[in-house]
């Protein structure tokens, strides 16, 4: 199907190719926007430039040839959804929006020459280029936590096979098992998420296992909404979760896999399932390339996304440092939609509005308890500060938070169709 | 007089205004490509495609009505704590805009 993106012919989509213009069809060469990254980040960036209304050449660089979500998978690991459900394709994007995806991983970028190498041998010259790279751990930060170890004892926080090897390992722990979280320190991927993962694992236990038990060993000593978390713990899975703030355990020192034990600096811990969520920053692509500082993770201008240490890289997503915005998808989205305005203006003069930048999470507590919350950001002086938010209330009734639950799968579906062009097959 | 029904008449008031000015030469003011990025946002939660959900449709939304919604959203007479903080995080003149944006909107073609 020839690519049918101008934008103002249909719903942002364009979707009416009847009245679009082969791309072809423009003089002289086209500017080229890059996008390493396929995720919630770099896959909008690359949607919303082809939807810009003047032609512009984008390439997707991404590895996975179907991604899977971080955002639901603990509904995945409560048997509440399928892995399926979760995990999308690039078809869309490539067929109906004219994006050229390469499934090839970015090994370096080159700045000056504005060019990106990649691992199968190609040169990719840009005019832009969009890093959306996600997140690493930090190595080292527990002892005895490498590579080998999370495939015993799995991070499961980069969806993929991680996540269905955390489901197998639930679904073999034996009746009165203690399932493991180790909770790692600010700033990291999806605050509410190793919470909510408790939420579910616990609401799996209830169902099929009634007897187990799910831990916490916190490095820190409080967590985002926690009033409301702890509430829900006491009335859905009472007894069943242990949070233990580091003023009780100490710091996370290591894991031993084999015996399946966490050492803190007062205590050892056996653990029957032991999901272990290391300290984080910006992936290793954005390190070598020099686009993080020494905290890890990459600084960019509030705008545009332009990083401040190389003009003409942009970069979206968990691994930047973007103020007071969280790191979650639906923040990577929003910047994803500011950066590509943002690129628009630079390539064709395009006249932008304000960047709109906002974060909205749906939070589940337990099958028929979802919450959310909402902020509005606005950029003063550089920074990317709250203006406003709002939270659910602990005194909400079932039947609002069972409508809460709705509202976030009538959400995933219409996210993910931002992001990717197509729905899920819940 | 009930609180509820001052309230929702205090927001039909706000609403008939943003449609002045909406109708005035501000609307003029942006291109329909900066209509399109105003509303980009709303695509995060708000499906393209028109098919019902838990979530309303607003693409082919009439005006008045979008108007209306949005400022009991603001002034919270309609509760909706997502809601609440989108609306009152944009202007009169870009709630009027994108008012008009949905209203002439088409829903986007369903998947092949």
């Amino acid at each position: 199907m020839r690519p049918c993106t101008r934008r103002g012919f249909g719903f942002l989509a364009g979707a009416t190719c009847l009245a679009a213009m082969p791309r072809a069809a423009s003089a002289g060469p086209l500017p080229r926007v890059v996008v390493i990254g396929g995720g919630p980040g770099g896959a909008t960036v690359a949607r919303y430039l082809a939807m810009s209304a003047k032609p512009i050449d984008i390439v997707l660089v991404e590895p996975k040839t179907r991604f899977t979500t971080c955002f639901f998978s603990n509904l995945y690991l409560a048997g509440l959804r399928s892995f399926e459900s979760i995990t999308f394709g690039y078809e869309v994007l490539a067929d109906r929006y004219g994006v050229k995806v390469v499934h090839d991983r970015a090994t370096e970028i080159d700045p000056v020459g504005r060019t990106v190498q990649l691992q199968g041998g190609a040169r990719l010259p840009y005019d832009r280029l969009v890093v959306a790279p996600g997140i690493a751990f930090r190595s080292g930060a527990i002892a005895g936590y490498d590579e080998a170890a999370a495939e015993i004892m799995p991070h499961a926080w980069m969806a993929g096979p991680q996540t269905e090897l955390l489901r197998r390992q639930l679904e073999a722990m034996p009746d009165g098992g203690v399932f493991t979280i180790v909770a790692p320190p600010e700033p990291y991927r999806c605050p509410p998420g190793p919470y909510e993962r408790a939420s579910m694992v616990a609401a799996y236990f209830k169902a099929h296992k009634p007897r187990s038990k799910v831990l916490i060993l916190d490095t820190k000593d409080g967590f985002f909404e926690q009033d409301l978390f702890q509430e829900s713990w006491n009335r859905h899975y009472r007894g069943m979760i242990e949070w233990l703030p580091n003023q009780f355990i100490g710091d996370i020192l290591a894991v031993d896999v084999k015996t399946r034990t966490i050492r803190t600096s007062t205590q050892v811990f056996k653990t029957d399932v032991g999901n272990i969520i290391p300290a984080q920053m910006a992936a290793s692509l954005a390190q070598q390339a020099g686009l993080a500082d020494p905290t890890g993770w990459c600084p960019v201008v509030a705008e545009t996304f332009e990083s401040k240490l190389h003009a003409g890289i942009h970069l979206v997503g968990d691994a930047t440092s973007p103020g007071d915005m969280p790191k979650s998808a639906f923040a990577a989205n929003m910047q994803a939609k500011a950066c590509a305005f943002a690129i628009e203006t630079a390539l064709t003069g395009a006249d932008p509005v304000r960047p709109f930048l906002y974060n909205t999470c749906y939070t589940f507590l337990a099958p028929d308890d979802a919450i959310s919350d909402a902020i509005d950001f606005k950029i003063s002086n550089g920074h990317i500060g709250i203006a406003d938010i709002e939270f659910s209330r602990m005194d909400e009734s079932g039947a609002v938070r069972a409508g809460a639950v709705r509202e976030a799968n009538a959400w995933y579906d219409a996210f993910t169709q931002d992001i990717w062009g197509e729905r899920g097959r819940s | 007089m009930s609180a509820g029904v001052l309230s929702r008449l205090q927001a039909g008031l706000v609403a008939l205004c943003v449609i002045g000015l909406a109708t005035s030469s501000f609307a003029g003011t942006m291109t329909r490509e900066q209509d399109a990025q105003l509303a980009a946002p709303c695509a995060s939660c708000h499906r393209a495609d028109g098919e019902n959900s838990a979530i309303p449709v607003i693409v082919g939304m009439d005006e008045g009505r979008m108007l209306q919604r949005m400022a009991e959203y603001r002034l919270q007479t309609r509760g909706d704590q997502i809601m609440h903080v989108v609306a009152s995080a944009l202007t009169p003149v870009e709630t009027a805009h994108l008012a008009q944006y949905f209203a002439m909107q088409r829903p986007m073609a369903p998947r092949p």
